[in-house]
């Protein structure tokens, strides 16, 4: 699945794209984006889901678990209360929701750390207030309301490889999306 | 037989004693919940380490409580799972230990197994209230679930569906929040809703989730983003009477959503019993829309006091009693479990089709 995604080539000079704007007309846009940024990712990969109440933040992971095979069978809920939900994969996909978290100190009890970077694709709602704490991440994915199932999605990165990611996915998964 | 019962699956740790027939002897709750949390649904102090500094207390109060303290205690049951790892690992651990050194047997115990069983607990001599027989259809609606199950007895439970999404409970603390009512959500909108009236929301009511649906899965996701896009294009109401209309409409599609799910369950599975369970059992508007309405289908509707449908260890305690009762014993080295363990049944599958 990482075949499609070009090594970042040391003598392209041109600026990577930092960030990528969407326009979603409803939740099957929403999931053809999902879809594509799933093909995309890596093991290791990071991405901070932000968007306010209802924005759409757990769909979008429920549409990259489906993208990369999980049965319609198994419910993809919201990780408020469980603060971390982890689907066995390929790559494994963890699903933390740091909405009820109170301090840094705290992400160490959920075991995320051990989880970021590693093996699996680790989508993290509610997290720009840990961002020092959770460490490198990958992608900030930032989902606005403009309508009842309209959205916008500010894909940002936040690292090299998000770089990467955005510009391999960018230019055509991501566009063919819209 | 007196059992010690041990949670601490979420935010609350809690030790209770309760006898084989579910008379209630001692039943302790230490809530980490701070009702001003400054950001809408934490919990400040969270899980693991809360609970050990909670677990101690709490089990010794419940035990000295009881007549003839932990000499009295015949068993231990504690909770194994779904809830998160390491808190569960707190009350485990403690039981684990209790078990090992009275040398008493130990019973692990599913949560939602405690919060289906809770309508079985007496508590007091004064409680005289009727108790469903066999089967009956349980729903637990928490911040954490929201299920339908069937119980034909303690050991045969069948999972008849779920929510999708978010949880009921979860959806009036974030339709709370939305509406800068604070932590948790449930009882105020519950009691401003019962000051509004739905149908003079301008805009007009919600659509009740999942009834064009044919299973008895839930959704509550769309519904809060539904009350998000109204009050962000309308703002939130300026005066009370404005968001107790609110607050009136989106908890009717909550409950109407729940009431309707559960009498369709009532009415696949022949079953014309029915409880509730779990926080949001409390709702007051939940209540008396499910006394109405299983009047009028000819169901009959247990409701526990509100003791027993938020998280509490009497539950526990009891539902490890019928485990007990059964000859069942665990070894020592059991573990615990986030999850619910896969026990999907009745005539719908996942995607609402006939089986």
């Amino acid at each position: 699945m990482t075949a499609d995604l070009p090594p970042p080539d040391p003598a392209d000079r041109s600026p990577a794209p930092a960030s990528l704007s969407l326009a979603l007309a409803d939740e099957a846009a929403t999931g053809r984006v999902a879809a594509a940024l799933a093909r995309a990712l890596r093991p290791g990969d990071a991405v901070l889901l932000e968007g306010e109440l209802g924005a759409g933040k757990t769909t979008f992971v429920r549409a990259v678990a489906r993208a990369l095979g999980l049965p319609e069978a198994t419910p993809v809920t919201s990780p408020t209360f469980t603060l971390v939900q982890e689907y066995a994969l390929d790559p494994p996909l963890v699903h933390a929701d740091l909405y009820r978290l109170g301090d840094p100190g705290e992400l160490a009890e959920l075991g995320l750390e051990e989880r970021l970077g590693a093996d699996a694709v680790c989508f993290v709602e509610w997290g720009a207030r840990f961002a020092d704490a959770l460490g490198p991440t990958t992608l900030t994915a930032r989902f606005t309301m403009t309508g009842d199932t309209s959205r916008e999605l500010t894909l940002t990165a936040t690292s090299d490889r998000g770089r990467a990611l955005l510009s391999a996915a960018g230019s055509d998964a991501f566009a063919a999306s819209e | 037989m007196n059992v010690l019962g041990i949670e601490s699956s979420c935010d609350e740790t809690a030790a209770a004693v309760v006898t084989e027939g579910g008379e209630v002897l001692a039943d302790v709750v230490a809530s980490q919940i701070k009702v001003h949390a400054p950001y809408g649904g934490v919990v400040p102090e969270l899980a693991s380490r809360a609970h050990v500094r909670a677990i101690v207390p709490v089990v010794r109060e419940a035990v000295g409580r009881l007549e003839g303290g932990l000499a009295a205690v015949d068993a231990i049951a504690v909770t194994q799972r779904p809830g998160l790892v390491g808190a569960l690992l707190v009350g485990v651990q403690v039981a684990k230990a209790l078990a090992f050194a009275l040398d008493k047997p130990i019973v692990g115990v599913n949560h939602l197994d405690g919060h289906l069983l809770a309508v079985f607990l007496r508590r007091g001599p004064d409680d005289l209230a009727p108790r469903p027989a066999y089967p009956f259809i349980g729903l637990i609606a928490s911040g954490g679930h929201t299920a339908l199950y069937r119980v034909d007895t303690p050991a045969d439970i069948a999972l008849l569906g779920q929510t999708r999404d978010d949880a009921a409970g979860e959806a009036f603390d974030k339709v709370a929040k939305v509406l800068g009512l604070g932590y948790p959500g449930g009882p105020v909108i519950d009691r401003l809703a019962a000051k509004g009236d739905a149908d003079a929301v301008p805009g007009g009511r919600f659509a009740v989730p999942m009834t064009g649906h044919a299973g008895v899965d839930f959704s509550f996701s769309g519904l809060k983003t539904a009350v998000a896009r109204r009050v962000a294009t309308d703002g939130v109401p300026s005066d009370e009477a404005g968001i107790a209309d609110l607050c009136a409409a989106f908890q009717a599609a909550v409950v109407e959503s729940l009431v309707d799910k559960c009498l369709r369950a009532c009415a696949q599975e022949g079953v014309p019993r029915l409880v509730l369970g779990g926080g949001v059992a409390a709702n007051r508007g939940l209540r008396a829309r499910a006394a109405e309405r299983c009047a009028g289908e000819g169901v009959d509707l247990f409701v526990p006091p509100l003791a027993s449908c938020t998280d509490n260890a009497a539950m526990i305690a009891y539902a490890g009693a019928t485990r007990l009762a059964r000859g069942e014993r665990d070894a020592l080295d059991f573990g615990v479990s986030s999850r619910d363990p896969e026990r999907r049944r009745g005539r719908f599958d996942e995607s609402g089709a006939l089986r």
